[in-house]
């Protein structure tokens, strides 16, 4: 059984208004954006007079003049994960890590990260984009009993904004930078244990969502948010009637992606507002990081007997979700 | 115990001939090509004049030009895997994927491949550069099998040749596309079984390959041959340490060239048996290396017992070796 030891998360410090994207005159405003899209502003690791005056057309200079990559915002994650487990970096036996935005393939953005922590084991990518949480702790899940090392580290990182055509009215909207890490371990208990972890795709939809390697982020954006509206709502039922989970004690997370959306989710679920835990509306959708960002952001708040569903969808298509209980108290 | 049912590869019809090489910079030299690289021609999707012309050295032209993309070099590879495993691909559950050189960051090419097979199945990247291959064996074998489907695709695509830059540097003597496919299994036998396994981090060392998202690949060419073929050869030693003695053993090296096989084998793994040298017509395919080289061996593989041990240390972040049963 897995538990989760403790969390992290990173952010750049650049904020992207919605009145800034609307004095862009793109053809937003910002009232549209906060109706639509549910976010009041983003994080970004790109200068802002970069973003006003060129709209990020050559998004490959956006690295070079980046206040932080994905490797940066990775490392600080991992660092405050890894702090927060009370464990040091030479015990983790395994990272793994999730990255749309590396600067390398060879080695790969988790590799780099370990070398820079002096993680002594293995490291690779486990790659899916924005179902990652889902996607790592299914993927470790399936290892025979055993088998696994003793503490695992799993990191997701995004520096989405590079990958933004400002001009664009929708997609300046939408992303933010973030990082997100989580330790775990197969063999010490931790707050919270894995309870149930479950991911799947439909890969003949492959194509509506993508990053161009050599450009912009672009999507199908109606269709994939029907897509995931309905995605999460269907992995929240399932859960609901295999684990009979009660909205007045337990927690929602979802993909950050649109606040909005979320709380189609959440009516459509009877969630109460205390009870759905989100941080997008004031860092916007960082990718594979929003979901494990938001359980770090509220890990102080997880109480004795408390469960948490997280339930993410995103590019690939895929989807996936993970139940979690809290473990420490003895409760559950 | 997971077995191997099927072996694909492929390779776009473009090639760089070492005389082509001599014709980009005058850097090269044909002797220095012929004798110090071992490699005759490199499989390309780029249109030669347009690395004439250009070099690459805007990379970000590569994929306008290129006649293939890593995805359809990875689906032809997989469509021959699917043949000899004799099986359609509706009937794989869960397909990984990996490469270095992708079009698009995301979605996965695992997911750009079953997309294109019309799949409606769990597909994600496990990626670990030149030792992809053996790490996903290693990695699935200790999966609980009935967590795995009956039929699991593994891909693998490089272009590392829209990454080199050809008006300088001599990475581009190294290079060449291709793609390769496995399918496997936990329950249905097969023409090869994965036998033993182990993968660990590699020692701090000089990072011999790095491959940019954007920029150019670079080779430390001084610790090239004997660097990665020492670290090749003591993974080997290791791995025949812990095997009972093969009946009859092909080693299969992580190799940027011929001349790292030939080294290899001349440290001591020639005693022990068989070297596979990459085809000298196609260069090196990075990630896609090991799939490409059991297909090339795939239709030769039968009869006696015989073992495969595929090696990769000196190149990447993490050594592997994989021991292959063939005619279990």
């Amino acid at each position: 059984m897995l538990h989760i030891l403790g969390m992290g998360c990173s952010f750049p410090s650049t904020e992207v208004s919605n009145k800034f994207l609307e004095d862009l005159q793109v053809g937003t405003n910002a009232e549209w954006i906060l109706d639509k899209i549910g976010i009041e502003k983003r994080l970004s690791s790109l200068p802002i007079e970069y973003i006003r005056d060129t709209r990020n057309q050559q998004p490959r200079k956006a690295r070079s003049l980046a206040s932080h990559k994905a490797f940066d915002l990775g490392v600080l994650a991992a660092e405050d994960a890894l702090r927060k487990a009370g464990i040091d970096a030479s015990k983790i036996g395994m990272l793994v890590c999730n990255c749309c935005t590396p600067e390398l393939t060879v080695p790969t953005e988790g590799q780099r990260i370990a070398d820079h922590l002096g993680v002594p084991g293995v490291a690779y990518e486990v790659f899916t984009a924005c179902p990652a949480f889902a996607l790592h702790l299914d993927f470790l899940n399936n290892f025979s009993e055993g088998t696994l090392p003793e503490y695992i580290l799993c990191l997701s990182s995004a520096t989405l904004t590079h990958c933004v055509n400002y001009n664009d009215r929708s997609d300046g909207a939408i992303w933010g930078d973030g990082a997100a890490a989580w330790v775990i371990s197969p063999k010490h208990k931790g707050k919270l244990r894995v309870v149930e972890t479950h991911f799947t795709a439909d890969p003949t939809r492959n194509q509506a969502v993508v990053v161009d390697t050599f450009g912009f982020f672009h999507q199908d954006g109606r269709a994939v948010r029907d897509f995931s509206v309905r995605q999460t709502v269907r992995l929240v039922k399932r859960l609901e009637e295999k684990f009979n989970l009660d909205w007045s004690k337990d927690i929602f997370i979802g993909h950050q992606a649109n606040r909005t959306m979320l709380e189609q989710i959440t009516t459509n679920r009877n969630i109460p507002a205390e009870n759905h835990w989100h941080n997008v509306s004031f860092i916007g959708n960082q990718a594979g990081a929003g979901a494990p960002a938001t359980l770090a952001m509220h890990w102080n708040k997880i109480r004795p007997g408390m469960r948490i569903v997280v339930a993410v969808v995103g590019a690939g298509l895929s989807w996936g979700s993970v139940l979690l209980e809290e473990s420490e108290s003895g409760v559950a | 115990m997971l077995h191997i049912l099927g072996a694909g590869a492929a390779h776009p019809a473009g090639s760089i001939s070492n005389e082509f090489l001599v014709r980009c910079q005058s850097a090269f030299d044909a002797s220095w090509l012929e004798h110090q690289i071992g490699i005759n021609s490199r499989a390309t999707v780029l249109p030669l004049d347009y690395i004439l012309e250009s070099g690459n050295l805007d990379t970000s032209l590569s994929y306008k030009v290129a006649t293939a993309s890593p995805t359809d070099l990875s689906f032809s590879a997989a469509q021959q895997a699917l043949q000899r495993a004799g099986i359609s691909p509706e009937q794989v559950g869960l397909v990984i994927g990996a490469g270095e050189t992708p079009v698009e960051t995301t979605p996965s090419e695992g997911q750009r491949l079953a997309g294109r097979f019309g799949l409606r199945i769990p597909a994600f990247d496990v990626c670990s550069g030149m030792e992809s291959l053996p790490l996903h064996l290693d990695q699935l074998r200790h999966w609980r099998p009935e967590a795995l489907p009956d039929y699991v695709l593994l891909v693998y695509s490089s272009c590392p040749t829209t990454r080199v830059n050809y008006k300088q540097g001599r990475e581009g003597a190294l290079f060449g596309d291709g793609a390769g496919a496995l399918v496997i299994s936990p329950r249905i036998g097969g023409k090869l079984q994965v036998a033993a396994s182990a993968v660990w981090k590699a020692a701090p060392h000089q990072r011999i390959l790095s491959v940019d998202t954007y920029a150019h690949l670079g080779v430390d060419f001084a610790a090239m041959f004997e660097l990665a073929a020492s670290a090749n050869f003591h993974t080997a030693k290791l791995a025949l340490q812990s095997l009972p003695t093969p009946t009859k053993l092909t080693f299969i090296p992580a190799q940027l060239s011929a001349k790292c096989a030939q080294r290899f084998k001349e440290l001591g793994a020639g005693s022990y048996g068989a070297v596979h040298v990459q085809s000298a017509q196609n260069g090196c395919c990075l990630g896609a290396s090991f799939a490409i080289a059991l297909s090339d061996l795939w239709d030769g593989l039968s009869g006696a017992a015989q073992d495969l041990l595929l090696v990769s240390a000196g190149l990447g972040h993490n050594n592997a070796w994989v021991q292959l049963r063939v005619g279990a």
